[in-house]
């Protein structure tokens, strides 16, 4: 996996306007389908069919290709694949939340602060965030599971850590451009304390991009989830997460080829949601203009 | 000669006549010996390289050195051992043509005579003290060292006779130097590259080391002069060459031999055999090594017996072998393998599965809402089967709280015994002496649960010390017996490693111990 | 301009220490060690094991091991792997070509994807052409890698035959074989990056367009092809550029998913195997690497910045 996805702040996208779809919906209806997901996920102890972790170890149970009683078929343990993935959104997505709620409050805030401060902090924490970022992406989260863990809580911190460079330079260009607009000089001009200018003129005004990023973030998160399931270093079994569901179904990708491609197809249309979400939220900041 | 015979021992024992064959014997070898388990069949044809796919990069042809088990592969493509075995894990001649035992704690080993090094150098009694020595020595820090505890010196009595001093009586000691410690190398080219040896490694063996560039292959040639003769006494090997490659991912190894990019691949999903046997062929080895948990026996909750053999009780492995394993492997019994001499086909031990037995138990033993951390490797099928074991467990109200480790974490873990219960694999050994011995003495090497137990520690002291295979046999079937009923492991199934080939490969051989013998293979074309 | 790039390489030295302590500590707290990662379950007594440890200098305190790995490096030095006995400078060369190449192919096919497919876009904006390019785009960028590798294999060779699933062949033994073994890999990685990459040109090229300047080289009389190769291109290629750059760090650091499932001995594989191996030195080696490389890469990007656009200045 080329973990390409997190330069994704300085794309602009402008996505085409026509009327196959009403554009200006395009945010409340991807917004829409990832808050489907999200229920689903939510849901998914009322929604399952099958208990998720109920095996049925038998020939005639394990390896099931889908049918009417299973409609994604059943996996190596005779488990029901649709229910797992179920079960595996709520872990995937959560996780992906989590970390990226992590990295989004760690990563601005440092951002934030150095680009308001300036000078010294500003130059250690980004030296920081230099150093996260010259990690290579994937070896770093191993590193970081080896040392937790790899249970979800493990894997969130993993993913969390490596997604703070972005928000922390996102939120750092954002301030320096902030800064030095007039009402801002003005704030300080009248005494205003530093934390209070950048809660009351600042955060509002870089919150628009972080919230586009953080959507952006959590499709790469939930990548990197799948990658580090793939090294075997991902959530632990018997919980389903998509990432963990395809490692244990690629050794049976020639008799069962739906352990891989279900949850496989389910990170996919998950991923490009939250893209999706991304690209229109920005266009919409884009339009609306710089504050 | 059959010594057992005249040692007037009778028993039970189901052994045939033919395993009663005893290690420690005399057995005159002719100069040009066939490679043991030899099977004549259409003429071979000479040429051709041989692409083997492993799983990993090996460690490197130096016997010294730590090794993994595809290390066996290359090693013995460059290096001959001193002993060799049998489909039977018999103990034969190889580089060492002929023993005797003078006493107990001595041996006295003639070496087949004419054989020389990849370099030229002679391959002679010096040379045999040279690679014991070796490993022997602290400085090197060989891995091996442990397995060589009881060899008390090594001594040229003359270019052809080493004589070998034992500490105490050591049964099992044969059957190491038919593994890895059993490589014999050459002390000049030792001596030449120095640190660099690994690039350059020198031995007997039937093919001579061309290059390893690392992650990518290692190769080796065909050897001009081979001391080895087919029956009809043309020269070994047929192959011009052997071409390692590692592909970690299995599923693009099996792909590799199903497009004939590899001719051999050394594992295999397991619901890919069906595939393997119709377009290629599918060797399997006699079972000979296990995979089982580990329990603290000197903690709690694993120091009560009862709850042990609860868990043992609760498991259902006709499952796992069936669902899981797709019927590649066989249901463990104890921890004498089918492979091996000593195995008692008739022995069973929690079979069938007794859920109430196991709720029983621990009632018993107080430990009804039981709850306790589970290690295992973070790879297929331990993932799967530690699945199965937990909801096994779950329905005899024991909380087995699982956790994946990776391999190194796994292996530091066990090794510090700092765990409750742990599985694992092990690969087993081709003498009851290390596979059993190591894992239930006292204090033994692979003993990571504490598991002690006196009157096991006197029968394995006393099968070491006896060379009588029967009476050997029996006294392991005894441990195993005992062992199996204190449950300081959980054995769930014994693996068989099993190969993919090419159906254009010929006189293909696959040992029990995992390694392939590749003197006699030729490709059809 | 010269202090600016003298500052930007002091920079550089200071986060690649704090790197390198950062792996060193990571491994210091990471459980297993690289003696019983090579010996496994090997009937090995803890004298032995500690024998080994000793004889490797693990059994030393850390900061004294970051020292004498910091003084070798300065001199030089990467020092030998653990396991392989091997210098890790040649470990390093032996693995940085395969992932140089693969890079390198990547990237050229995400370009040549990329631009024309963002200019056919832009051309036929709103249409169904840009839309079709602009989803298929987004599907490209969403598409996880291994499932895209897996499928390609599951593809190209099991069921059509096509292509060999895995290995490397070094191009200066056999070109064809070569590039016979790189097609999947290269579409794994080419064709997520393509995604990115068409998505950003495009948005960029649009924003050019709706500038004042294009409006007067239309007034002036240019062809259309003009105006889009000499003035929209040229400066929708700045940002363009940036990321590329941020691409090809990602690529040249290894990619480790790829590089593993067509057995590529690559850099990102060998960090991964090393990684669980608990090999020190070669995991310092690759981070050192990556970090390097990433860093040059940041730098020539910005530099270039200043000449494909004169505007930006070096403070």
């Amino acid at each position: 996996m080329a973990s390409s996805t997190h330069e994704f702040a300085t794309d602009k996208i402008g996505w085409p306007r026509g009327r196959w779809l009403r554009w200006r919906h395009r945010v409340p209806a991807s917004f829409g389908v990832a808050a489907v997901l999200v229920l689903v996920a939510i849901g998914a102890a009322w929604l399952a069919p099958y208990n998720p972790y109920q095996e049925h170890v038998t020939l005639r149970d394990a390896l099931q290709p889908p049918s009417l009683h299973h409609w994604l078929g059943t996996d190596q343990l005779g488990r029901d694949v649709f229910s797992r993935i179920l079960f595996g959104g709520r872990v995937s997505l959560g996780l992906g939340i989590f970390a990226v709620s992590i990295a989004a409050s760690l990563g601005s805030a440092s951002g934030l602060f150095g680009g308001y401060r300036g000078g010294w902090w500003d130059h250690a924490l980004m030296r920081v965030v230099d150093a996260l970022q010259a990690f290579p992406t994937l070896i770093l989260a191993i590193g970081i599971t080896a040392v937790i863990g790899t249970g979800v809580v493990g894997v969130t911190v993993a993913i969390g850590v490596v997604t703070i460079p972005i928000f922390a330079r996102l939120a750092r260009a954002r301030v320096l451009q902030v800064r030095t607009l007039d009402y801002v000089e003005a704030a300080h001009a009248v005494g205003a304390s530093g934390v209070r200018t950048m809660a009351r003129c600042i955060l509002p005004n870089v919150a628009g991009p972080l919230i586009v990023q953080a959507s952006v973030s959590l499709s790469f998160a939930i990548l990197i989830e799948a990658g580090l399931s793939f090294l075997g270093l991902g959530v632990q079994p018997p919980t389903p997460s998509w990432g963990n569901m395809i490692n244990e179904g690629k050794e049976f990708l020639e008799q069962a080829p739906w352990l891989v491609f279900a949850p496989g197809g389910m990170i996919f249309v998950t991923v490009m949601t939250f893209n999706f979400l991304g690209d229109a939220m920005r266009d919409r900041l884009d339009r609306a203009g710089p504050a | 000669m059959d010594m057992a015979s005249t040692t007037g021992i009778t028993r039970r024992s189901l052994l045939k006549r033919s395993l009663m064959t005893a290690a420690g014997l005399s057995v005159a070898a002719p100069i040009h010996q066939p490679v043991p388990g030899y099977a004549a069949g259409a003429p071979a044809v000479k040429g051709g390289t041989l692409r083997v796919a492993i799983d990993s990069e090996p460690l490197g042809p130096d016997p010294a050195r730590p090794f993994s088990r595809v290390d066996r592969y290359v090693d013995l493509t460059i290096y001959d051992t001193l002993f060799t075995f049998d489909e039977k894990l018999r103990i034969q001649p190889s580089l060492v043509a002929r023993w005797e035992t003078p006493s107990a704690t001595e041996y006295l080993w003639h070496l087949q005579p004419g054989v020389r090094f990849h370099d030229g150098t002679p391959f002679d009694a010096s040379a045999v003290k040279f690679n014991i020595d070796r490993i022997q020595d602290p400085k090197n820090n060989s891995p091996s060292r442990s397995l060589l505890s009881t060899v008390a010196g090594v001594d040229v009595v003359n270019p052809t006779t080493v004589h070998v001093k034992l500490t105490q009586p050591n049964a099992g000691l044969l059957s190491v130097f038919a593994d890895i410690p059993g490589l014999m190398a050459s002390p000049a080219a030792m001596a030449k590259s120095g640190s660099d040896y690994l690039n350059h490694p020198i031995g007997t063996g039937p093919f001579v080391f061309g290059e390893w560039v690392r992650d990518e292959h290692l190769s080796v040639k065909r050897s001009p002069s081979y001391w080895r003769r087919d029956p009809q006494g043309a020269a070994l090997p047929y192959l011009d060459g052997v071409m390692f490659r590692a592909i970690p991912d299995m599923q693009a190894k099996l792909t590799a031999l199903l497009t004939r990019q590899v001719d051999v691949i050394d594992s295999m999903p397991v619901t890919a055999v069906a595939t393997v046997k119709q377009q290629a062929q599918y060797v399997q080895a006699p079972p000979l090594g296990y995979v089982f948990f580990f329990m603290k026996v000197d903690q709690p909750p694993f120091n009560d017996a009862r709850v042990r053999q609860a868990l043992c009780w609760a498991i259902d492995r006709p499952a796992i072998v069936q669902t899981i394993l797709r019927g590649t492997a066989t249901v463990a019994q104890g921890p004498l393998p089918p492979a091996s001499w000593a195995y008692d086909p008739r022995f069973t031990a929690y079979t069938p599965r007794d859920v109430g037995k196991a709720r029983q138990l621990l009632n018993a033993a107080g430990a009804s809402t039981l709850n306790f951390s589970f290690l295992y490797p973070s790879e297929e099928p331990f993932t799967s089967v530690a699945q199965v074991l937990k909801s096994n467990w779950a329905e005899a109200g024991v909380t087995a709280n699982l956790q994946q480790q990776d391999f190194s974490t796994l292996l530091q873990n066990m090794y510090a015994g700092k765990f409750a219960a742990l599985m694992i694999d092990y690969s087993g050994r081709i003498d009851p002496d290390v596979s059993v011995g190591s894992f239930f003495a006292t204090g033994g090497l692979n003993n990571a649960g504490k598991y002690s137990n006196p009157q096991v520690d006197r029968l394995l002291a006393q099968a070491r010390s006896t060379s009588v295979t029967t009476e050997r046999a029996f006294l392991y079937r005894e441990v195993q017996r005992i062992v199996m009923h204190d449950a300081p492991i959980g054995l769930i199934y014994y693996t068989a490693l099993s190969n993919g080939i090419a159906k254009s490969v010929r006189g293909y051989q696959l040992m029990a111990d995992g390694t392939i013998r590749l003197t006699n293979v030729w490709l059809q074309r | 301009m010269l202090r600016y790039v003298a500052a930007r390489l002091a920079a550089m030295v200071l986060v690649m220490l704090l790197v390198s302590a950062c792996v060193f500590v990571l491994m210091r707290v990471l459980p297993g060690d690289p003696v019983v990662a090579m010996v496994g379950m090997m009937d090995v007594s803890a004298s032995t094991l500690a024998g080994m440890r000793h004889s490797l200098g693990l059994d030393r305190p850390l900061p004294v091991q970051f020292v004498v790995w910091l003084g070798n490096v300065a001199h030089g030095n990467l020092g030998v792997s653990i396991r392989s006995r091997e210098p890790v400078t040649g470990v390093l060369l032996s693995h940085v070509p395969v992932t140089l190449e693969l890079a390198a192919l990547s990237l050229a096919v995400a370009v040549m994807v990329a631009i024309p497919f963002a200019m056919l876009a832009v051309r036929h904006h709103g249409r169904w052409l840009d839309r079709m390019l602009t989803a298929g785009s987004l599907v490209g960028v969403s598409f996880p890698g291994f499932v895209l590798a897996l499928g390609l294999i599951y593809l190209m060779s099991l069921r059509l035959r096509w292509l060999p699933p895995t290995g490397y062949v070094s191009p200066v033994d056999d070109l064809a074989d070569n590039l016979k073994l790189m097609i999947m890999p290269t579409l794994t990685l080419g064709l997520t990056s393509a995604g990115l990459l068409t998505r950003l040109l495009r948005g960029q090229l649009l924003e050019e367009i709706s500038h004042g300047y294009v409006r007067t080289a239309r007034a002036k009389g240019a062809t259309e092809r003009a105006i889009m190769v000499s003035h929209v291109l040229r400066n929708a290629l700045v940002p363009f550029t940036t990321v590329l750059g941020n691409e090809a760090g990602v690529l040249l650091s290894g990619a480790v998913i790829t590089e593993t499932i067509f057995a590529l001995p690559g850099v990102g594989r060998l960090a991964v195997e090393n990684v669980l191996n608990r090999d020190l030195p070669v995991i310092q080696g690759v981070v050192l690497w990556s970090a390097l490389l990433y860093l040059s890469i940041n730098l020539a990007v910005d530099l270039i910045y200043g000449v494909l656009d004169p505007r930006v200045r070096y403070g």
